[in-house]
């Protein structure tokens, strides 16, 4: 029996840590290339989609729908929680709060 | 079929608006004016991916992919195939998709690095000019280095630490053992593909052995004492096979020096065991290819640079995956699959004129130790400076004494993280 608490974090932490794919962006995006202050956190995110992808699938949901607030909040409380359960407890204290607040902008709806 | 009005998702929405001013959120990097010709060696985990990526942020430029099979076999999962409990045709994974995105994939062998000339040699007898060369050889494995153990001694002891023939050999060893024989697992010393994976492959060969031959044993001989994720598999191994699976590590003469293959025997310091199987995982380097671009230290293993993968050796050769020396970055699937993302993200970015810059990286394992349950280990890397570090206070095992839901949950998270990481690799 998966504790429902498991289940919720599970999903929440999905929303921040899929990623985008630069297969997308060649279609789509023409300039040559577009550098911006968040360079960095594209590189950090490349990480997330070893797990995420674009589809959900069992245990780990897909990135979408979640505000810039609620996936801060989520990555935040895995990373302040003492619950070891998942790997996504385990990584979220390997990131500045910084960082998790700029993922959560990059990936998030705006609120 | 009628035209369908065009009703841009939010991605659509967001790369349009990047497109036309510069948006904070979705920094989308393509490089296109680079031509740059990119060699990659090697169409594993990190390989496959590194081309992908490659054509993806640097469109015009050619991208060439050098495999000797034209069917790639996942060593991730393999395990459950040795356990019987996957068929080996989940395993498999084409090219087709990778060719269809634009690179060139080249069902050859690469036999020989020129770095002075940038060229590199094909068994076919033509050769390929490179700007940057990408090496992804993962493992070879060092025959004889356990007295015995040879090529030949790998078809009646096999290794099964390559996946393919050698995991349907293993399988079928299993599968023809008498009740009552036992089973070796011989477990390499440090660094090697996959930590945890003899240890996890332990466990399903016991679960096999305690439903299928119930009087048989598996004894695992460790080169080592310590290993990854120690207390979760000794806890499991407590619990679901106490009469099925001995550990002895190196302190308890756990470590193979020695092995008779005719007899199925293999030797330690002082003892001769013989099992019905014979499961060696012996020691390994960098695969041959590295060796033969000079980039291997006497390690046998490939010192690179964390931030671009390049070689610390040879100049515009970069190597990604289990044949570099990234510790505390471990060889796994995950690592290859994500170092082959930034070392790709870094050459677009040297091929352009700019610096790649130091990041964050993390790693994630999944280990089965039932049918259904599994255990995780993850790190978090900071590489600045070109050196990989352990993020304090990061990463680490399954909580211990975790009840089952926790480690069902995590069998069912590896399945889709295989899932995932495939498709990322191969489409």
């Amino acid at each position: 029996m998966i504790a429902w608490k498991h289940a919720t974090m599970i999903i929440l932490s999905a929303a921040v840590m899929g990623c985008r794919s630069p297969v997308e962006h060649q279609r789509l995006t023409p300039t040559d290339p577009v550098v911006s202050d968040s360079d960095d956190i594209e590189a950090i995110a490349l990480s997330c989609s070893g797990c995420h992808a674009d589809e959900a699938r069992p245990g780990i949901p897909a990135l979408s729908g979640l505000s810039s607030g609620d996936l801060y909040d989520s990555l935040s409380s895995y990373k302040r929680s003492t619950d070891g359960s998942t790997v996504m407890h385990r990584i979220a204290r390997g990131y500045s709060d910084e960082e998790l607040q700029r993922l959560a902008e990059h990936f998030g709806e705006e609120s | 079929m009628p035209t369908q009005p065009f009703f841009p998702n939010r991605r659509d929405l967001l790369s349009l608006i990047s497109a036309g001013t510069i948006s904070a959120m979705l920094p989308a990097k393509v490089y296109a004016q680079t031509h740059a010709r990119i060699v990659v060696i090697g169409g594993g985990f990190g390989g496959a991916t590194a081309a992908r990526e490659l054509k993806a942020y640097m469109p015009n430029a050619q991208i060439t992919l050098i495999e000797s099979n034209s069917v790639y076999t996942a060593c991730p999962f393999s395990n459950l195939v040795i356990g019987g409990l996957r068929d080996l045709s989940a395993q498999r994974f084409s090219y087709d998709s990778l060719s269809a995105s634009g690179v060139n994939v080249v069902f050859d062998t690469a036999t020989d690095v020129d770095a002075t000339t940038q060229t590199v040699s094909l068994s076919s007898g033509t050769s390929l000019s490179y700007d940057r060369l990408i090496l992804s050889p993962g493992i070879s494995i060092r025959w004889n280095a356990i007295e015995g153990y040879d090529e030949e001694a790998s078809a009646i002891m096999p290794h099964a630490w390559k996946a393919g023939t050698q995991t349907t050999v293993l399988r079928q060893q299993l599968e023809a053992l008498d009740d009552g024989e036992n089973v070796i697992l011989t477990a390499p010393p440090a660094p090697f593909r996959c930590p945890p994976g003899p240890y996890e492959r332990a466990s399903l060969i016991a679960a096999y052995l305690k439903s299928n031959k119930p009087r048989s044993k598996l004894i695992i001989l460790d080169a080592k004492d310590q290993f990854s994720k120690m207390p979760l598999f000794l806890e499991a191994w407590a619990e679901h096979y106490p009469d099925h699976l001995e550990w002895r590590g190196a302190s308890d003469d756990g470590r193979v020096s020695r092995v008779s293959p005719s007899t199925r025997t293999v030797h330690t310091d002082f003892e001769d065991l013989s099992a019905g199987v014979v499961n060696v995982i012996p020691p390994q380097k960098a695969g041959t290819i590295a060796e033969r671009a000079g980039v291997t230290d006497a390690t046998g293993w490939c010192p690179i640079d964390a931030v671009s993968f390049e070689s610390k050796l040879v100049a515009s050769v970069h190597v990604i995956g289990d044949a570099t020396i990234a510790a505390p970055m471990p060889k796994s699937a995950f690592s290859a699959n994500l170092q082959a993302k930034v070392c790709a993200l870094a050459v677009a970015e040297l091929m352009s004129g700019h610096s790649p810059s130091a990041t964050t990286l993390a790693n994630t394992c999944y280990s089965y130790i039932t049918e259904d349950q599994a255990i995780s280990i993850v790190g978090v890397y900071h590489n600045e400076d070109g050196v990989l570090s352990s993020v304090p206070d990061a990463g680490g095992i399954s909580p211990l004494a975790a009840d089952a839901g926790i480690r069902q949950l995590e069998a069912i998270q590896a399945a889709s993280w295989f899932e995932t990481i495939t498709a990322e690799a191969f489409g």
